[in-house]
């Protein structure tokens, strides 16, 4: 028997029984676009720790910070596991050049009198040079060169930010006036496709993104408000950055970039600083320091939760539960479908041919699953976008994820045919035949 | 044409051992118009699937056209029933979501005919059971004669050598049960060899020869 007489009864049998199909095609679809929605999500946030940069990239932590001990920013006594600024400046000419320290803060950007904007404040990382290098951020305008040309005056743009006060121009060489002072643009950073961003270790991985990057020397000038945790050993608050920075706030975040043959040594050299602060009783409790690397410390802080880790598995589990809602009902269709199969078989259908028929039934099933998939994913994530507008440009469809909906479609229907489909090719036609259940 | 000796039949459901036929032997010449005739439950329907290859038999032997069913796989199994054999149902067995010319159209398809071929045998049978004006009507559009038509049009489509049809007036007022005789008659005159399943003493009676059967076995033949 011709492929071709099998194509053709499948799909005329198909269109007999398409609303069945279709409720097939809705229940499968719908498991698979929940995996993938999910699976992408936490694709998304899980790739940030396989990014090669982070596996030499290593914190000191100083004083007595326990690992287990939950950090509670209203009680003095439970401190963050930071380093001080005075010690992370003592620190860092130890290394100089390799490291990378910094902390938000917030500053006010004055338009000109063409802008039509009011006075916008800017959330404002400040940082040095090297920070770009370590954290792995590519520029789409301007560089390093020009950071290194403007000394301690430079301004990085993000590329939203550029967009809204450039139109997307290249802005390099424009002056900006923060808190009334004059700032030349130096470079623009590229669109980051990942919500989650890896130089978020810096201050935990989920705060809100930075309009604009200054470097140290522009805070001393404009001592801006700093975020995050203001806090300081000795109980008070500090506001801006000057208070935090001659104070004994703990609050700096101090990472480098090291190389596998050069941690030893800085393990050496982070332990006879300690034992210096030790000694003169400004570090307590059994372990004056610790070293982590990002990847770890990425962990340790709870970036990817438990929570966050049990959906991919209970996405999975909703598929399998679509699936097996799928294959009972294809099942009860195939045995609809046994005086169709009887009829087939006494006029010359073989057991095989009639297992064909059905499996091309459930291909073309698995193709409206592929394209309800695709709308059901589409509505989803627009969904998830408009609740959670943080996940705009790292939630998204990409040919990777229609390829694995193509496969997933057709292997999960071809699978759980199968069973139906040699039950149905198994058919006692005399049983069908006889009651005439036919037309 | 068809030759059978010895042929048993079980049916076992739990321990009891049911024989719907029971040692028959017998030969159908080609040509031939054989009315089977019985009580029910007698093993006629079952004798007659098994000699249209729609069901195993459990002893015996059973030849069609000098060759050997027990030796066949299913798709020899499939080819011969498409080939040679036309089946015809008591309740019609027309696919619904197939037009009139698509049911007698698939046993062709199913054998590999080719459009044209197929078009023009088709038409031939339209033609000829008084269908042209339904070939695009769905089986649900017909009446009970008018689908038994259809029927026997497909049956005949591939131009079997053998025509099996199990109780195919039983569905028919007595005026079109007659037609569907009358039709077979003038199928077996074209040399089709017929074997019919039926409880009308008088139709039966209207066939070549009659084959009584009772209890599995072979009653009377007349």
């Amino acid at each position: 028997m011709k492929a071709e007489t099998e194509i053709s009864l499948a799909i005329k049998s198909f269109g007999f029984q398409w609303q069945k199909y279709m409720f097939i095609a809705a229940v499968m679809s719908l498991g698979i676009a929940v995996f993938l929605v999910v699976s992408n999500l936490y694709i998304n946030l899980t790739s940030a720790f396989e990014q090669p940069h982070l596996h030499q990239l290593y914190k000191p932590v100083l004083n007595d910070w326990k690992k287990d001990e939950a950090f509670d920013e209203l009680d003095s006594s439970k401190l963050p596991p930071l380093m001080s600024y005075q010690n992370s400046m003592a620190l860092a000419q130890i290394e100089p050049g390799q490291n990378a320290s910094s902390f938000k803060t917030e500053v006010i950007y004055y338009p000109s009198q063409a802008q039509s904007l009011s006075l916008l404040p800017l959330s404002t990382r400040v940082s040095s040079i090297s920070f770009f290098e370590i954290f792995n951020l590519h520029f789409k305008f301007g560089g390093k060169d020009e950071l290194t040309q403007k000394s301690g005056a430079w301004v990085v743009l993000s590329n939203q930010t550029n967009e809204r006060l450039f139109a997307g121009a290249n802005s390099v060489g424009k002056k900006l006036n923060l808190n009334g002072h004059y700032f030349e643009v130096a470079a623009v950073l590229e669109e980051k496709t990942h919500l989650f961003r890896e130089h978020d270790v810096v201050n935990g991985a989920f705060e809100g993104s930075e309009d604009i990057y200054l470097p140290w020397q522009a805070a001393d000038v404009l001592n801006p408000v700093i975020r995050g945790k203001k806090l300081c050993k000795d109980g008070k608050y500090a506001s801006r950055y000057l208070d935090v920075k001659e104070g004994s706030c703990l609050w700096v975040n101090h990472w480098v970039k090291l190389a596998d043959s050069e941690l030893h040594a800085y393990e050496q050299e982070v332990s006879s600083y300690a034992q210096q602060l030790s000694a003169t009783g400004m570090l307590t409790g059994e372990t004056p320091y610790q070293i982590y690397r990002a990847k770890d410390w990425y962990e340790k802080s709870g970036v990817i939760n438990n929570d966050s880790k049990i959906f991919p598995l209970l996405a999975i589990a909703f598929m399998f539960v679509c699936a097996v809602n799928a294959c009972v009902i294809l099942y009860a269709q195939a045995i609809e479908q046994k005086p169709d199969a009887a009829n087939w078989y006494a006029f010359g259908l073989s057991r095989r041919s009639i297992l064909s028929v059905f499996l091309i039934q459930s291909g073309i099933c698995s193709l409206f699953i592929v394209a309800l998939t695709f709308v059901f994913s589409l509505v989803g994530i627009s969904v998830f976008k408009g609740i959670f507008p943080a996940y705009e440009t790292s939630l998204y469809l990409g040919l990777d994820s229609f390829f694995i909906m193509v496969v997933i479609s057709i292997s999960f229907m071809l699978f759980f045919s199968l069973f139906p489909g040699i039950s149905l090719s198994r058919v006692k036609p005399v049983v069908y035949l006889k009651q005439g259940g036919v037309a | 044409m068809l030759k059978i000796n010895g042929l048993s039949k079980y049916f076992q459901s739990g321990e009891v051992l049911t024989k719907a036929i029971d040692g028959i032997s017998m030969s159908v010449g080609s040509g031939e118009f054989v009315a089977i005739t019985g009580a029910s439950g007698a093993g006629k329907s079952t004798l007659l699937n098994v000699l249209g290859l729609l069901e195993n038999f459990n002893e015996g032997s059973y030849e069609i056209n000098g060759t050997e069913v027990s030796k066949m796989g299913d798709r020899q199994k499939a080819q011969v029933r498409n080939e040679n054999i036309g089946f015809i149902f008591q309740s019609f067995n027309l696919l619904p979501y197939l037009s009139v010319y698509e049911n007698i159209e698939l046993p062709l398809k199913i054998r590999g005919i080719n459009k044209s071929e197929r078009k023009k045998s088709v038409e031939q049978l339209l033609e000829k059971f008084g269908l042209a004006n339904r070939a695009k009507h769905l089986p649900s559009q017909l009446s009970g004669g008018q689908q038994q038509r259809v029927s026997i049009a497909r049956a005949l489509s591939c131009a079997p050598k053998l025509i099996l049809a199990d109780e195919p007036t039983g569905n028919l007022n007595s005026e079109m049960a007659n037609e569907v005789f009358s039709m077979f008659e003038e199928i077996n005159r074209e040399g089709t060899t017929i074997l019919v399943v039926t409880h009308d003493e008088g139709l039966a009676s209207r066939a070549h020869k009659t084959i009584q059967i009772g209890d599995g076995k072979v009653m009377q033949v007349s």
